[in-house]
Order: structure tokens, then sequence, then C-alpha cells
């Protein structure tokens, strides 16, 4: 279904409908900055942060950081922390 | 015949409702943070165990949490109930955000129709449908789950746009649409907390709350011909649980929230429901003076009383449709939240018991960060809330303790 419109007659259901993203939002990073900036605010220091990304056991961040890699979720990383992040992400 | 004039303040002006405003000193209300749910159903547990368990309600579920934009217990329960409003008065369900003041129109004014107004007001008293039994089946089904059993292995959808999570339970309406429908008056909005009940003794289950609640938190039991819905947990609000000594106590959906995304409490209202002004109240400050949490789907004119911290990251078109005008200020204020309100979500879940007041110490300042743009400094502050008699009952800081499992854990050796 993924490529094909909804048909009047079709008989399915949806299943797992996401929101459409408007143009040009990365829906990754405005996820990705959500997590960091949630936690950070709640005093979690940096290198804890990126194994949050890291760990399997944790399906929302490690998803992001499979499909975008670890310099994306790095970079923001960094972005958040600012100098607190040297030498970590 | 003209029905009651009653002061809407979350839709900034006055309404049709079938009742005049009655006594009213306390309000049962709660704020729920979708931002930090994860959706895990310990709430929705913690209910079913303690209150819908018997025969005749397997289908029901007073409280539960559904994923959007799509899922939905009855299914698709808010669009079904939009439309029919849309039907009714088409292209006319728009806000005036322009129109705004703090204490009475703080979200600025709907000038639409309620579920009341576009009722006929002879036959129907409120403007809604009944769910066939289909749509109560399947709380969860179809959101993102895998709907079919493969031996080769499925691959499950992947989120490539972000859902969010909507956790629901009776708002106990400050003009609620099932006590307005119901023929036989068997339902009662109590004046001490503003928890609404059905009367079981009078109740005869003819359905009208069933289908005049927009939330769809009536439920019909077929094993006692009866309707039922949730209750507030009133024994523990009213504090005659043993477990708090005689203490106000929050609900078991409530206290059972790993996510510490909830927090309900009791709030001093007038007649109108419109709140006292109690600056140190948890739910006062985040309701009324820092603005992070809005009711949910306010146009349909109940003055719904949980209220929703706005998730940050869906399209905010939807989000206007669902909690009204005043989501842009909200998630503002939440993305990058002041000192006070970052220490008042720590409150969250923090205790069993209500808190009905919060004092913050100032702490040492921990660092800096930036959040949404902006240089921000960040404190360790510690909060401590208060219960109805003023004693202490929690103390929490900021800087959540961070606990984390060794990486090889052995599993189930009890």
């Amino acid at each position: 279904m993924a490529d094909k419109e909804l048909e009047d007659d079709d008989p399915y259901e949806f299943v797992a409908v996401r929101f459409p993203m408007e143009e040009g939002v990365d829906a990754d990073e405005v996820m990705a900055r959500c997590f960091v900036e949630e936690y950070a605010l709640m005093g979690m220091p940096p290198d804890r942060m990126l194994a949050l990304f890291r760990s399997a056991f944790f399906a929302g961040t490690n998803a992001i950081l499979q499909r975008r890699g670890e310099e994306f979720v790095e970079s923001i990383i960094r972005d958040v922390y600012g100098p607190a992040a040297q030498g970590v992400a | 015949m003209a029905l009651p004039k009653v002061y809407n303040w979350q839709l900034g002006r006055e309404m049709d409702y079938r009742f005049a405003n009655g006594p009213a000193k306390r309000q049962f209300a709660a704020v729920f943070n979708t931002n930090r749910c994860i959706a895990c159903q310990t709430c929705t547990m913690a209910c079913k165990s303690t209150w819908t368990f018997s025969p005749g309600q397997e289908l029901m579920w007073w409280n539960n949490v559904e994923t959007k934009p799509y899922g939905g217990y009855p299914a698709h329960w808010d669009v079904n109930i939009l439309e029919l409003q849309e039907k009714a008065n088409p292209g006319g369900q728009v806000w005036d955000a322009t129109k705004k003041d703090p204490k009475n129109a703080p979200y600025g004014t709907f000038a639409g129709k309620t579920i009341f107004e576009t009722a006929d007001g002879l036959t129907n008293m409120v403007t809604g449908y009944l769910p066939p039994e289909e749509d109560w089946k399947a709380p969860n089904i179809y959101e993102d789950t895998a709907t079919a059993f493969s031996k080769t292995g499925v691959s499950l959808p992947e989120h490539a746009g972000w859902f969010f999570y909507l956790q629901r339970i009776c708002n106990h309406c400050s003009y609620p649409a099932c006590l307005a429908a119901c023929p036989r008056n068997a339902i009662y909005k109590r004046a001490e907390d503003g928890i609404v009940l059905i009367d079981q003794s009078r109740c005869r289950g003819y359905r009208k709350c069933v289908e005049a609640c927009p939330y769809k938190k009536s439920m019909y039991r077929p094993s006692t011909r009866t309707s039922e819905k949730c209750i507030a947990c009133y024994p523990r609000v009213e504090g005659t649980d043993p477990l708090t000594k005689g203490l106000p106590m929050e609900t078991r959906c409530m206290t059972a929230c790993i996510g510490k995304i909830r927090l309900q409490g009791l709030v001093s209202v007038d007649a109108n429901g419109q709140w006292f002004e109690d600056r140190q109240n948890p739910l006062y400050y985040l309701v009324q003076v820092a603005k992070v949490a809005l009711p949910l789907y306010p146009q349909f004119g109940t003055q719904p009383n949980v209220y929703y911290i706005p998730p940050r990251w869906a399209p905010r078109d939807y989000l206007r449709q669902m909690f009204g005008p005043g989501v842009d200020d909200a998630i503002a204020a939440y993305t990058n939240p002041s000192r006070e309100t970052l220490g008042v979500l720590q409150l969250f879940r923090a205790t069993q018991k209500i808190i009905f007041s919060y004092k913050i110490q100032p702490g040492p300042k921990t660092g800096e960060i930036n959040v949404a743009g902006k240089v921000r400094e960040l404190f360790n502050d510690t909060v401590i809330g208060f219960d109805s008699n003023g004693n202490e009952i929690v103390r929490v800081t900021v800087d959540e303790p961070l606990i984390e499992r060794p990486a090889q854990v052995t599993m189930n050796t009890i």
C-alpha cells in the first residue's frame, strides 16, 4: 500500500497511518531534537544521551540512529549540549 | 423552549445547556503530557484490573491510550463527531483567536456551534452517534501493530513520520453531554469534586449517554443492561481508601503511570467551572498560568477537565483542531520551559497523594544547553509538594536520578 493511493472500494483498514509531514520538514530531526532536549532538561549528561540512541532497547531513538547514522545524532547532541558535549559526541 | 445559558470559559462565550449551573466547590482535573507517553498501557491495565474485569465489561476500557492520527476507541470516534458537527454547521466550526481574555477567554472565542447547539433541543439534547459494536471490539488493532501471523516473518511498518499517543479517560466535564442526554436523569455531577457518575439504580440502559458523549466514555454493559463510565476512582479522591489515612489520593491510572506523564488533583471552581486563583496548585499553574496544557476538543462545548500538553513534533493544523488555538503558545512554553514549569513537571507521578500546592527551592546552576535555538541555563531546583493539610508529601529535584541497568541482566531469576 505504501506507494498506492487508497481507493473508495478498497476493503482494507488503514494500518499504522502516519502524519503527513510538511514539505521541507525533516521528521527525524524534529523527533531526535525532541528526545535530546527533553532528557537534557532533566539533567541527563551527553554521553548517556548517545548511549540512548545506540541501545536497541530504546526503539524510537535507536531507529533514528539506524536510519540516519551516528554522525546525524551526534550533531544534534553537539548542537543541544554545546561545549559540554566536547569529546563525547 | 429556551435552554439555560451557561458560560464556557474554554470557548470564551455563553452557550446553551440543558441545565443551569448548580453548586460547585472543587473540580477533578488532570494534566497529561503527551510528549512523554510511550503507550505502555499500564494505566489501561491498572483501570481494567480495578474496575472493569467482570462479565459484560469485556469491551469496556474506561482508560485507553490510542495512537494518533489513526487510532481510536471506539474506532474513529473523533473523526465521526467532527464530521457530524461539520455537516450541521458547514464551514462554521472556527475560532476567533483575536477575541482573548486571560480569564474568560484564554484561547479566544469559538465562533462555531457546540454539540448542544447543533442538536434540535427537542428530540435530541446533544448531537452524537451510537458506535456500532464492531467499533468497541479492538481498542488498538490496526494502529501500529502487525495484523497477521506469518510463518516466514513480517516486516513491521516503519515510523518514518511520527505518531503520538493520546491518553483518554472520562473528562468529568463541567457541562457533561452524558448528563444532558439522560432521559432518566440518572447521571449527576458531584458538587464536592465535580466527578460525574451514573446512578446504577436509576439507569435503564437507554444508551443516550453513550450516544451523546463526544469522547465516547460512557459505555453500555449488556449483562446489567445499564451504562457505566469512569468513576474517577472516587474513593481514592475522597481519601476514603485506607492507604493514605484520609488524604485525597490520585486515581489508579494516574498513579500507575511509569512514564510520569500524569498529574491529577482537585481545583477550586465557581458555578461556571471557572477556576479560582490558586497560584501554587500545580494544575492551576500548568493550565492557567503557564498555559502549557489544553483541553481536548474544546469546541465540543462540554468544558472537559483533562488537559493535555500537546506533542511538539506533530503537525500544527492537526493539533489546533484537537486542542484549539492555544496550541502554538502551549508548545512554545513547553519546548523551552520556564524554570518553574520544569520544576512542576517533576511532580508528575511523584506521589500517590494529591498535591494541593507546591514550592520551589532554587538549586545550583548545573549547565547550559541550547533549546529551540536559544541558550538556556539549567538549575537543579528542588520541588516540594504539599497535601490538603499543607503537610509536605513529596520532594524531588529537577535533575532526574539516572539509574542504568547493567548490560548483562539475567532475566526471570526469581
